[in-house]
């Protein structure tokens, strides 16, 4: 039994003294807690710089994408007054032309949705309707042969009579004379 | 953190740092690497914080020790396989001379040392645990989550089977010596 408590004395010693660091641990370890934590605010300060990044990265995407969907969904059609825009003429009225007071109304939803379904387009191939005119198609404003004649024919009859003689007149057959060239001259030898 | 908590920190590792050296080299029985586990433990110690708030301040930071040494050793294992697998067991360099060295020098603690390398890691790290005499055998078993009888058997396991060992290296010592 005493070698026993001998022997355990002995363990307990040599346990008590087993695994002794290096003289100067607590320094290393404070000292490479310091590098570190040095590192760590670089790192934390990069980050905070850098935050803008990712920013500057997808803002402009979002913004290029919206633009290509507007793009590609189609502007509307500018309103015109063409009522407005094209002189007026007077036209003398049919019986089959609707009163100007009464209002166009646009093509239901129904119809647009029936549309749709029928050509199987897509949304964005569908365009908005032009407005619809009082007066189809839109009287143009008369060119000068027209407006010459229609003061041909509001003339009176000896004005009239007067100017298609003249007209005549100026329509007979027109002679022109020959032309003469004269033959060229040939240069003499030996001059430039 | 303050300055106070700096300072309080500072003083936590000037105070604990040789115990948790050797539990970090308890389980990974390089100079080295165990000195690496210990930044490494109190690295973490000072990110994720809580060790103000803690009842037993050397259950709490052999934990800590223990569970980072373990992470090391399973990396630097799989670090070894992956480059040289004849090198895993020539890895590792002991802190202490081999039985063979010691013997010649007859210094016993130094023997001793070199025989609580060679056993298997469950009996030594208990051992090593409980060497420290403010671990008691309950908070051994909240380390290494294990049963806290599992602990004591493994204690007693681990002495017998030292004291055998011492033995017939004396044994071998006086035959030596005869002849």
């Amino acid at each position: 039994m005493p070698e026993h408590d001998e022997m355990d004395r002995l363990l307990d010693s040599a346990l008590f003294t087993y695994a002794t660091p290096r003289p100067g641990l607590e320094d290393r370890v404070l000292r490479s807690l310091a590098v570190t934590r040095a590192g760590d605010s670089e790192n934390r300060r990069f980050r905070s710089t850098r935050r803008w990044l990712p920013w500057a990265i997808a803002v402009p995407i979002a913004a290029a994408i919206a633009l290509l969907f507007l793009l590609t969904r189609g502007t509307p059609a500018p309103r015109r007054n063409y009522a407005q825009s094209v002189p007026q003429v007077q036209r003398p009225a049919t019986p089959s032309e609707r009163p100007q007071s009464s209002k166009v109304r646009a093509p239901s939803r129904a119809v647009h949705s029936v549309r749709r379904q029928a050509t199987g387009a897509p949304e964005i191939a569908i365009r908005r309707d032009l407005p619809k005119q009082n007066i189809f198609p839109i009287p143009q404003p008369l060119s000068s042969e027209e407006q010459a004649l229609v003061a041909l024919a509001q003339a009176p009859e000896p004005v009239r009579q007067s100017l298609i003689q003249a007209q005549n007149k100026d329509e007979g057959p027109i002679t022109i004379s020959a032309i003469q060239i004269q033959p060229l001259k040939m240069p003499d030898p030996g001059q430039n | 953190m303050t300055r106070d908590e700096e300072a309080e920190f500072t003083a936590l590792v000037e105070r604990q740092s040789r115990f948790v050296f050797r539990v970090t080299y308890a389980v990974l029985l390089n100079c080295a690497d165990a000195e690496d586990a210990v930044q490494e433990s109190f690295l973490k110690l000072h990110r994720h914080g809580g060790w103000q708030q803690v009842d037993n301040e050397r259950a709490f930071l052999a934990r800590v020790a223990w569970r980072t040494a373990v992470d090391h050793l399973r990396s630097k294992r799989t670090a070894s396989r992956l480059q040289n697998p004849q090198e895993v067991l020539s890895e590792m360099p002991s802190l202490h001379p081999g039985p063979e060295q010691t013997m010649m020098a007859a210094d016993q603690h130094a023997l001793i040392h070199s025989l609580i390398d060679t056993l298997p890691d469950d009996l030594r790290i208990p051992l090593v645990l409980s060497s420290t005499q403010e671990l008691n055998s309950r908070e051994i078993a909240a380390i290494l989550e294990i049963p806290e009888g599992t602990v004591r058997t493994r204690l007693q396991r681990a002495r017998l089977l030292l004291r055998q060992k011492l033995e017939v290296r004396q044994f071998r010592n006086q035959e030596t010596r005869h002849a």
